[in-house]
């Protein structure tokens, strides 16, 4: 037993001896750095001048897409929202027989809507956008590298950017409500009601309203060429009323609408296209996700009811191309294929002349100036549409319906219509395309959100 | 040749301090058939060192005293234990013995082993025999399944060139992919599986869930099973406490053939391969009513019914596409060389392996080359070294199969192509447009490409010296380093002809992508162990240190929209780069002590401790600590029951852990680029500050029983393993812009489970011989903790299809899915892991030079997602799609007129419809093998050929089974543990029938 003690001491001589000569460098672990990427903690305090811009841009081309940047698979979040907004509007089907819930379980064929499924993408991706914005936000505050005005670009910017981004989830989620306060990531505030979410987002554009207005002449960062005209604080700001006059009509608040209408770009003898575009391009940037080859088996098809409903030789039929042969699956289908961007590239218009048109347009129906509504009106129905001037009654009721059919051709998949048979209760008067279909009048609240419980 | 042995011999015992020599004994060694035995292990007890019959099975020993016990073992036969006496020559017979052999050494430490008979681990041990004797599998994967006891093993698709699933004892790791440690000759492997990225936009579109959605090939598939001597499966925590942070998930222990002591021998096997499809999906008929029933826009019934008519108007309504693309034998050809031999100082191993094996589809299949050096040299009686040394070239077409999302796989192409569909490939070298999907099929089997390269080094080298000897003590030096280098570069091609790429969501048509994926593993050990020989106990204590490094570094390039023909993505419009590094340390010391009392107590307590610099504290040891405790009956004085040969009671615990996954603590920003200007965009993913690896500790208990002479042996092992800080994301509330804390300890699981394997001799007759092994085993899994709300694990693709879900007291492989209850909670479905497993491996002996084996497994209630008959019923391809019916997919009543069932089916979804049995019967496989007599070889050939063997086998024979989809033995998501038993519309499986011929020279 001495002897083995022995050697016990023998081994735990020799072990050391190892250890420490020749070990440091062999038992001795480094710090392995994120190889791969930038890390958040880099900008969020000290950030410099072009870490700001960077993140500006990304802000920018994160309202395109979200934080996904493969078109085509429903996570983008403009193409989930149009997608998703336009099956439940019934403006599109969307066929691809590898995924078929785009069709059968948006069209109401396997009952309630799951709210775990890829089609509530667009939840996080505007989400990732609005943090996006908030991020630089927060990095703005935490930097001496920029003077007072370009602070307040920077907070006028970014607070509009996450107004928009959380209206786009408002709109989809409904009377399911939305989360305002989300400052702390671990601690987000409760769900409000849809009026005081909208309240909230009001709020929140109306005070970065304030805030352009106190940022001088220019904005820290270059826009992209989309925002051409609207790229400084004070012609971004043009765009935030646009945004806050269609947010007073969701909230029925005809008068600030028309005050916001008035603050923006609206023109009732301008270009009907005025307005802040998205912008796409090739790799590494980002191809337009809502763009799609023509007579795909593949494919996003109009609603049979879009061509059938329109008014014979509307310009606005040129949305939609005819296919050789229609598309069907599961049961449904369509003759036509959604075209309204002809090439990969062609941008995304974000709120446009032509719809602050139809606000005025709806708001003077609601406050009683019929002439004006139809005058307002019949420049959609001639510049938009070729179609003649309007001959319908001239009651408030006939002329509710002729602006929603307005918005309907005019707005087409740009994830209005729903809404707005939403907002007008007539989610009823959509067309049921066959037995077991249903509408919804809201998106479930995502799996994860309903885990986390509040 | 033979003076030069004996004075080698006498050489050697001198040099060992022979001092006390007595006599020389010699003699011939012979199996109970009277065939020589070389290689049979000669000692005396009491006496170091000893000897081995030549390959003529003669031997010369030195006898110190007529007291002496010479004991005569070799794998595979009963030990036998003689007192010469004073004789001088001493012919032995041993007799074959049962598969549970107490000779048998299997590893306890990182430089120590101990006699299976011994020790208190259920560890697994596969011989050459056992692995690749009846049939040849072309991956190592395969030869284990159904084999080892504790471990569920599936392969994940048909694809040629392998990519299976290796799961020990259940679930070790919510996110981690639970897939073992693998080491070779003491290198750790590289078993990754690379994706080519064929699931991004550019070619299927598959990626919007998660990656590797490829049925992709993990790299074990380089390893040649025909150099492989024997592997150990060490299953838990408790026998692989050794090896630490790396160990959660099990270590499998691999070890090559080695060359012997003896005259050179040259051995050649050649195989021959006929591979079938096993299996068909329905394959529908069409008529003008199906047609009108199956469109419901007339306008489109009426253009498919012209197009009926004109197809039958030709004769070519029905063309069986399916049978037309799978239904054709592929051919195999198997060639393996060895070279073999040695003598006392230096023995060598050298041997080059060939495979090639065809796809069922055309244009797919497999063909990998390995050469290998094993040389063992011992420079004196201290010090000896070893050198294993591997190439491997291994070349892949793996094909166009499973998840899609653009239409161009052809296994879910075909379920929505109707049989009066005309898409054979034009006189004009042209391809029809596919009016029914994305891709014409025919396309993509001809002109696309997914290939993939690996070119591999594995070195490992290993070396020992006696440091100081004595009567009682021995101390020994070891040092062991490897190197694993691999460069798997992928190759993706899709013409811009191609149907899917003209009609490319990007618009750009045509596209390839390259991927170099190139991995560094090394890792080295150095360690020291004395041995200390007392009357009654001995001591042996092992300690030293080991770190092994891991860099890996993937390099992409893509190309859309390129110039027609051209491959290389320099002539396309849209080029796209990927870039990912990774780099891993892991450094380590052991000490372990092992106490013997006479074979009768066997204990061992041992510590590890590491730092891994995937931890927060990257430099910071963690300790994994072990004990184990073995009690053999039988060799208590007081034991009396001679029947009983061996009675062990065993008991064992370790922990181990399981590093987080690379990159858990950080926040990377994503750089985008918006009209040529940089910028970044939030992470989508948090890091983790604290993160730390997941631990696992098992508790292992069971007794080994040895009947008659070992001729019936019963192990039984209970386990009981808790993963502790299970590293998932924590899921955020997705509004605050961050899916995920990307790693967070959300809580505990527990595996329990019961192993048990049987092996007897139903008949031991001298004409017939057959032994059989049953193999059973359980693993239930559960959530024990959780510090998060029930949440989805895995690939989650809705719960219409179903998902695995984490709450406590559940099963993490459950599946859940819809409809959703009242409570907010979804419904609880069948798990993945199945209620049990059976198998039986049978290897009858007869007719003295024949032998049959067969190995039957069973795997009950188990249970997978399959979208195939969802997919059949879409494509209007169900055999009852046509019955009319008043019920939808739930049995509820459909208002209104009765529906084609392959319609109603379609309504009314629930994930009941999706979630199915998947219980299984196989027949794995099955060989005959008659072995020429060695005498009448030698006396045929002048002695030139000293053995041949010729046999033939098959592979996945048949399948019992009622799952509906092509095997239920499938995965689309590759080697996760949870979330894995997906079926998105698979290929048909193969069956394989063999051909061997075997000669020794």
């Amino acid at each position: 037993m001495i002897r083995f003690i022995t050697t016990v001491r023998l081994i735990v001589a020799a072990i050391t001896l190892l250890l420490t000569v020749s070990c440091n460098k062999i038992i001795n672990t480094p710090h392995v750095g994120n190889p791969n990427g930038a890390e958040l903690s880099t900008v969020l305090t000290n950030a410099t001048r072009d870490q700001l811009t960077q993140l500006a841009i990304g802000t920018f081309s994160a309202m395109r897409t979200g934080y996904n940047t493969n078109p085509g698979n429903g996570t983008s979040s403009y193409e989930s929202y149009c997608k998703v907004a336009g099956t439940l509007g019934r403006e599109v089907y969307v066929i691809n027989s590898s995924e078929t819930r785009w069709l059968n379980e948006l069209a109401g064929l396997n009952g309630a809507l799951d709210p775990g499924a890829f089609y509530n993408g667009y939840y996080f991706s505007f989400s990732s956008c609005r943090q996006t914005a908030a991020i630089l936000q927060q990095s703005a505050l935490n930097t001496n590298s920029i003077d007072s005005q370009e602070r307040e670009g920077i907070l006028g910017f970014t607070n509009t950017v996450i107004a928009f981004e959380m209206l786009h989830i408002l709109n989809m989620q409904g009377k399911n409500g939305i989360r305002i306060n989300l400052a702390d990531y671990l601690n987000p505030g409760p769900f409000v009601s849809y009026d005081s979410a909208l309240a909230a987002i009001k709020g929140r554009l109306d005070s970065a309203a304030t805030q352009l207005q106190q940022a001088g002449n220019a904005f820290l960062f270059t826009s992209p060429a989309g925002f051409a005209g609207f790229d400084a604080p004070m012609t971004f700001l043009l765009f935030n009323r646009a945004i806050a006059a269609r947010i007073a009509i969701y909230q029925k608040d005809w008068q600030g609408a028309l005050n916001a209408l008035n603050a923006s770009y609206f023109n009732l003898n301008g270009s009907l296209s005025t307005g802040p575009v998205f912008n796409w391009g090739l790799a590494p940037d980002v191809l337009n996700p809502l763009y799609q080859p023509l007579d795909n088996s593949i494919s996003v098809v109009a609603n049979n009811s879009f061509a059938a409903e329109a008014e014979p030789g509307d310009w606005r039929l040129n949305k939609i191309a005819l296919r050789s042969a229609p598309n069907t699956l599961v049961g449904v289908g369509g003759a036509y294929d959604v075209n309204l961007y002809p090439a990969n590239v062609t941008p995304v218009s974000i709120i446009r002349n032509e719809e602050l048109i139809l606000i005025y347009a709806e708001c003077m129906i609601q406050l009683g100036q019929l002439q004006n509504a139809v005058q307002a009106l019949n420049i959609i129905r001639t510049q938009a549409g070729g179609l003649g001037p309007y001959t319908g009654g001239l009651t408030q009721n006939a002329l509710i319906d002729e602006l929603l059919k307005q918005r309907r051709y005019s707005l087409f998949y740009e994830g209005h219509r729903w809404i707005d048979m939403r907002r007008y209760g007539r989610l009823g008067q959509l067309p049921l395309d066959q037995p077991g279909q249903i509408i919804f009048d809201a998106m479930p609240r995502p799996l994860s959100e309903v885990n986390w419980g509040k | 040749m033979r003076s030069f042995f004996a004075m080698t011999c006498l050489l050697l015992f001198v040099c060992t301090g022979g001092a006390f020599a007595q006599g020389i004994l010699s003699g011939r060694i012979t199996s109970s058939k009277g065939e020589p035995l070389p290689a049979v292990s000669i000692t005396i007890s009491g006496v170091r060192g000893g000897t081995t019959s030549d390959s003529n099975g003669i031997y010369r020993i030195n006898v110190p005293s007529k007291e002496s016990i010479i004991t005569y073992s070799l794998v595979g036969f009963r030990k036998k234990d003689i007192r010469p006496g004073s004789q001088t020559r001493l012919d032995v017979v041993l007799e074959v013995e049962g598969q549970q052999l107490s000779d048998v050494v299997i590893t306890t430490g990182l430089v120590t082993n101990i006699k299976k008979s011994n020790a208190a681990n259920a560890v697994a041990s596969l011989s050459a025999n056992r692995l690749v004797g009846t049939t040849t599998p072309s991956t190592l994967e395969g030869a284990l399944s159904g084999k080892i006891v504790g471990a569920t093993i599936t392969q994940m698709s048909s694809a040629p060139g392998g990519g299976s699933s290796v799961q020990l004892r259940g679930i070790s790791s919510i996110t981690g992919s639970s897939q073992p440690l693998y080491i070779l000759d003491g290198v750790i492997l590289n078993n990754s599986s690379f994706d080519a990225g064929r699931g991004t936009n550019a070619f299927n579109g598959s990626n919007s869930i998660s990656r590797g959605q490829d049925n992709l090939a993990n790299r074990l598939a380089d390893l040649n099973a025909e150099d492989v001597e024997s592997v150990e499966v060490l299953k838990g925590s408790s026998a692989a406490a050794i090896y630490g942070t790396l160990a959660n998930a099990g270590v499998v222990i691999i070890t090559t053939k080695k060359g012997q002591n003896g005259p050179t021998k040259v051995s050649f096997s050649q195989d021959f391969a006929a591979i079938r499809a096993a299996h068909f999906l329905n394959y529908a008929h069409w008529d003008e009513a199906k047609i009108s029933d199956y469109y419901s826009d007339t306008a489109r019934a009426n253009v498919e019914i012209a197009a009926y008519r004109a197809a039958k108007a030709a004769g070519k309504d029905y063309i069986d596409y399916p049978k037309e693309i799978y239904g054709g034998t592929a051919f195999g050809a198997y060639s393996q060389l060895g070279i073999s031999g040695g003598n006392e100082k230096t023995r060598f191993y050298i041997s080059g392996g060939a495979i090639s094996e065809n796809g069922l589809v055309r244009n797919t299949g497999f063909k990998r080359s390995t050469i290998r050096t094993n040389l063992n040299h011992s420079i004196n009686n201290n010090w000896d070294i070893q050198l294993n040394s591997t190439y491997i070239y291994n070349l892949t077409h793996r094909g166009w199969e499973n998840n899609d999302n653009n239409g161009v796989d052809i296994g879910t192409n075909i379920t929505s192509l109707p049989a009066y569909a005309q898409i054979h490939r034009l006189p004009d070298g042209t391809y029809p447009i596919n009016p029914y999907y994305g891709e014409n099929p025919f396309m993509v089997i001809d002109n696309f490409i997914n290939q993939e390269t690996t070119n591999r080094f594995i070195q490992s080298f290993q070396t020992n010296y006696t440091l100081f000897r004595s009567r009682h003590d021995q101390l020994k030096a070891s040092f062991q380093a490897g190197i694993d280098y691999l460069l798997t570069e992928d190759e993706l091609y899709a013409p811009s002809d191609a149907q899917s790429q003209i009609n490319a969501i990007s618009g750009y048509a045509g596209a390839s992508r390259f991927t170099d994926n190139r991995s560094l593993n090394t890792n080295f050990q150095l360690a020291l162990v004395n041995t200390f020989t007392g009357d009654v106990l001995i001591h042996r204590t092992s300690a030293g240190l080991v770190r092994f490094n891991q860099n890996l570094s993937i390099q992409a390039t893509q190309g859309e929209g390129l110039v027609a023909g051209q491959i290389n993505p320099n002539n396309a419009v849209v080029h796209t780069t990927y870039n990912f590094t990774q780099q891993i340390n892991n450094a380590g010391a052991f000490l372990q002590h092992e106490i013997n009392w006479q074979d009768k107590v066997i204990a061992t307590g041992a510590i590890r401790v590491d730092k891994n610099t995937t931890n927060a504290q990257y430099n910071t040891f963690y300790p994994f600590p072990k004990g184990a405790l073995a009690v053999n009956l039988v060799r208590f004085n007081w034991w009396r029951a001679q029947d009983i040969s061996q009675l062990k009671l065993r008991a064992a615990y370790g922990q181990t852990g399981g590093p987080a996954s690379f990159g858990s603590n950080f926040s990377q920003l994503n750089a985008i680029v918006y009209q040529n200007t940089l910028g970044v965009t939030a992470p989508v993913t948090i890091g983790n500050k604290n993160i730390k690896y997941e631990v696992a500790s098992e508790l292992e208990y069971g007794v080994d029983l040895g009947l008659f002479h070992n001729k019936i042996t019963l192990e039984l092992t209970l386990y009981n393993k808790k993963v502790r800080n299970l590293i998932q994301p924590f899921s955020l509330a997705p509004s605050v812009g961050y899916q995920s804390i990307t790693g967070y300890p959300i809580g505990d699981l527990q595996n329990t489970g019961l192993e048990a394997s049987l092996t007897f001799l139903p008949v031991n007759k001298s004409n017939v011989r057959w032994t059989t092994t049953f193999n059973y085993w359980y693993n239930r899994s559960k959530i024990t903790r959780l510090i998060i709300p029930p949440s989805d694990a895995g690939p989650n693709l809705g719960a219409l299809y179903g998902y695995n879900e984490l709450r406590v007291d559940q099963s993490p492989t459950l599946f859940v899915g819809s409809p959703i209850k009242a409570d907010g909670s979804p419904t609880r479905y069948g798990d993945a892991q199945p209620k049990f497993q059976l198998s039986s491996y049978n290897r009858v002996e007869f007719l003295k030079y024949f032998e049959f084996s067969f190995l039957l497994h069973w795997n009950y209630k188990s249970y997978v997602s399959n979208f195939t008959r969802f997919q059949q019923d879409q494509g209007g391809q169900s055999p009852d799609w046509m019955v009319s019916t008043n019920y939808d997919a739930s049995g509820n009543k459909i208002p209104g007129p009765a529906l084609p069932m392959g319609r109603a089916r379609q309504l009314g979804l629930t994930a009941a419809y999706f979630i199915e049995d998947a219980s299984y019967i196989k027949l794995r496989e099955a060989a005959l093998n008659f072995v020429f007599s060695k005498s009448q070889l030698e006396r045929l050939s002048g002695g030139r050929v000293k053995g041949l063997k010729v046999g033939v086998s098959a592979y996945n024979i048949f399948t019992i089974t009622k799952y509906t989809g092509f095997d239920p033995e499938v995965s689309a998501f590759g080697q996760t543990s949870v979330g894995a038993n997906y079926d998105i519309v698979s290929a048909p499986y193969t069956r394989r029938l063999m051909f061997h011929l075997g000669v020794d020279f």
